[in-house]
């Protein structure tokens, strides 16, 4: 597993300076872009595809701050699979899977009622609180606290997942208004 | 250097002639170069000194085919030997929804075929072959108006293509004896021309409405870097859509005036539409037009208000909202974030698509003052030109692929390995356990697409990996990995993680030609009978391996530095092999000399390379690097 921060050049940590990020991200694009090479023999040009893939995978990992929490823990060995996966779900703070069931039944409702209105509600507040667990699983990592870190992307994972449903609702309502 | 009577060109850092882009669309293609002073032009292509070259081949009797307008005028009298509007079937199944629109083509199908075929009379063809008609015809015409040899393009597609009609497309320029540069989008084709005409920065979004496809994307211009945020579409929304909602109620009133139904009749068909298109045209400066329908036995003339056209045409423009939604969600942006609008493909003319994208983006008014049907062409001659020309340093395309990859896994669910909107090239790997005893082989079904079940999303290819050592259950563990590259297509490779032995893998295209086609395509086409195959094959690897000495030969002067002990020797002994192959006729032993000469240099480029990231990365003033 090559080391994401080395590859993009930027301090190691969970807080990340995104306009670094895309500042290095495009530095390191304009000097390894296969449209960089073109002009070049069939290795340059492979080699510069496989630096340029290598820089874009890490990045991406590095932009989203779940990705980027699961791939900081993995690197400390704390596996926590795919989202939804046994792995993740058994990190959840105890009390959580009630609020979990309770967010879901709103949702069933609002899907049912097909409410756009208050569907819209429901995913501006689970973002305030996607920002909290933001806020608190930095948090952790600054205390190099990783089990907390750990339960607190298991939080934002759900949170997020919950977010993916409702913009699929918000969707697909809207493809039916202007289908 | 070696002597060749058989090239032209001399100038390695150009070995396929001039560099051209080329705008293969729905309804007219283009094709446009960059000029000695950086000029961008589109070139004429029609006798009269039209650009636009309609995307219409005709098939005469003996299979030779005419392109262009005169082709467009044998529609009215030979419906079914005539192709229009091909980009429509490029990469389709038989079976697409597409087939069963209201069309006048006569459809060639065959038990288990997994492309579209037209019987044209004198032959069967796919739409790679008509594709490749027209790729030949610009090519033909920007070498006469140039008076240069052409050979290398870059070809346009809508961004909203999948992995199976971008091959296609890439597979036609092969077949037009192109090298093709590049695939790009579009839109981004057409923010290229904007933008660096401009100097513009900010936030952009690219609204192309053309004859068959819709796209939408979103751009982020950062000093000459082109970054696509977001891109979504409809591959099968068009202009053409338009022309067929009007042909058919034309249709419907003709046939009730005559008593009998006219849908089935492929003159009747071909008329209607043609008349619709005009009315359209018409419609867009008037507010009532006379669509003339000129049947066979008959001249038909229906009045149509724009009101009426506009009512018909309401809801497909309503759906390109859903697409322009989806993009602006998925790059996170509010409407009111956008600085500004670009509006791209002919049907973007029409005042109820204009007054829509207005409302869309929160009442901007888009740009538009780039001839909406020639920007895309010049964007992609500017970036041929970047590519196989001038390099430019203040130009970048980061695009981003379309629709989301993914493999099938139990129960018909897809598993997506890579998501819409990732930048492109880029590259997901999936580890695959065996499940029985003594297993040594595993079939992978390949997926694009963004619902969740395998019947609802595109299947482009199933492959077997073979040669798994037998092993216990769950003990046999392959790696395979997805590359999409900056084409926006897909390569993958597999590897047993237990013996480290790379895997066979052989994909077999869902809705595509293998390779072993395209070659007896190759062979077969009229343009290479002429010519000895291996003659040409011979010239082609000779250009390759001078490209790789110049290139090689510019490393070795500024960093021979960064050789390291007995590397020079090494690599003066591959090149010296590759000189005394590059004398003989016989392309294997020149290419296995080059393979040879870049396995020796390979060392020294990586050097190179990571010694440029390090500087880029150390803040140091990022140098030239080539």
């Amino acid at each position: 597993m090559r080391d994401i921060f080395e590859i993009l050049g930027i301090p190691r940590g969970f807080r990340v300076d995104l306009r670094l990020l895309e500042e290095r991200h495009r530095e390191l694009t304009r000097l390894l872009h296969p449209d960089r090479h073109a002009a070049g023999g069939a290795a340059a040009r492979r080699m510069a595809l496989e630096k340029t893939i290598e820089v874009n995978d890490a990045w991406r990992t590095l932009k989203d701050p779940s990705r980027r929490a699961g791939w900081m823990l993995k690197e400390r060995g704390i596996d926590l699979g795919e989202t939804g996966s046994h792995a993740s779900s058994q990190y959840l703070p105890p009390g959580f899977l009630v609020e979990v069931m309770e967010r879901r039944e709103a949702f069933d409702e609002v899907r049912a009622a097909k409410d756009v209105a208050k569907a819209e509600a429901l995913a501006r507040d689970v973002k305030a609180e996607r920002e909290e667990t933001l806020e608190a699983l930095a948090q952790a990592f600054d205390r190099d606290d990783f089990e907390e870190a750990a339960r607190r992307l298991a939080v934002l994972r759900y949170q997020e997942r919950l977010l993916g449903e409702v913009r699929a609702f918000e969707d697909a309502m809207f493809e039916e208004n202007h289908g | 250097m070696a002597e060749s009577g058989l090239l032209q060109i001399r100038d390695p850092s150009r070995p396929y002639g001039k560099p051209v882009g080329i705008d293969l669309g729905t309804t007219n293609s283009l094709v446009a170069h960059v000029d000695g002073e950086g000029r961008t032009h589109t070139i004429p292509v029609e006798a009269d000194g039209s650009k636009l070259l309609p995307s219409v081949v005709h098939y005469l009797e003996d299979g030779s085919t005419e392109v262009g307008r005169s082709a467009k005028a044998k529609l009215s009298t030979h419906p079914h030997e005539t192709i229009s509007s091909v980009k429509r079937f490029v990469g389709k199944g038989p079976d697409d929804p597409e087939t069963r629109k209201l069309g006048h083509y006569r459809f060639h199908t065959q038990e288990g075929d997994a492309i579209v075929r037209f019987d044209v009379g004198s032959k069967v063809v796919s739409p790679v072959e008509v594709s490749a008609e027209i790729l030949k015809a610009l090519r033909r015409k920007a070498e006469a108006a140039l008076d240069m040899k052409v050979g290398a393009a870059v070809i346009t597609v809508p961004a909203y293509f999948d992995d199976a009609q971008r091959q296609a497309t890439k597979d036609a320029g092969r077949l037009a004896g192109l090298e093709v540069l590049r695939l790009i989008n579009e839109p981004t084709a057409a923010a290229v021309a904007y933008g660096l005409d401009r100097r513009a920065r900010g936030t952009f979004a690219v609204y192309d409405l053309g004859g068959g496809t819709f796209d939408v994307s979103i751009l982020q211009l950062v000093e000459g870097v082109f970054e696509v945020k977001s891109t979504s579409g409809d591959s099968a929304l068009g202009g053409d859509d338009f022309d067929r909602a009007l042909a058919g109620v034309l249709l419907d009133q003709i046939s009730a005036a005559l008593g009998r139904d006219l849908a089935a009749d492929p003159f009747a068909v071909q008329a209607a539409m043609a008349a619709a298109r005009a009315a359209k045209h018409e419609l867009t400066e008037r507010d009532v037009a006379d669509a003339v329908v000129r049947l066979p036995e008959r001249t038909v003339e229906v009045e149509v208000t724009r009101a009426q056209f506009e009512s018909l045409i309401a809801s497909l423009v309503q759906r390109t909202a859903v697409a322009c939604r989806r993009a602006l969600k998925d790059a996170d942006l509010e409407a009111s974030q956008i600085d500004g609008v670009v509006l791209v493909g002919g049907s973007t003319r029409l005042p109820l698509v204009r007054r829509f994208v207005a409302e869309i983006f929160g009442g901007k008014e888009p740009l538009g003052d780039i001839d909406p049907d020639q920007v895309v062409a010049m964007g992609a001659a500017i970036q041929a030109d970047a590519l196989a020309g001038t390099p430019r340093e203040d130009l970048l395309l980061l695009d981003v692929i379309p629709l989301s990859l993914g493999v099938e896994t139990m129960g018909g669910v897809v598993e997506k390995l890579i998501h819409r909107n990732s930048t492109i090239p880029t590259s997901a790997a999936q580890i695959f356990t065996t499940y029985a005893d003594g297993q040594t082989g595993m079939d992978i079904h390949v997926l694009q697409g963004e619902r969740e079940l395998v019947q609802d999303c595109r299947s482009l290819a199933r492959f077997r990996l073979e040669g798994i050592p037998p092993m216990a259950a769950n003990s046999g563990r392959v790696q395979v990995t997805f590359a999409v590259d900056a084409d926006g297509i897909l390569e993958v490779s597999a590897k047993e993680l237990t013996t480290g032995v790379e895997q066979k893998v052989v994909v077999q295209p869902s809705h595509g030609l293998t390779d072993e086609q395209i070659e007896d395509m190759l062979i077969a086409s009229l343009e290479y009978a002429e010519e000895d195959v291996s003659v040409r094959l011979v010239a082609e690897a000779r250009v390759e391996a001078e490209r790789v000495l110049h290139d090689l030969h510019k490393a070795l002067a500024v960093d021979a530095a960064l050789l390291q002990p007995g590397e020079r020797e090494a690599i003066q002994a591959a090149e010296d092999a590759l000189r005394r192959t590059m004398t003989g006729a016989d392309h294997d032993r020149i290419n296995v000399a080059i393979s040879d000469l870049d396995h020796a240099s390979a060392g020294f480029a990586r050097r190179r390379m990571e010694r440029a990231i390090q500087g880029a990365l150390a803040g140091h003033s990022i140098q030239e690097f080539e």
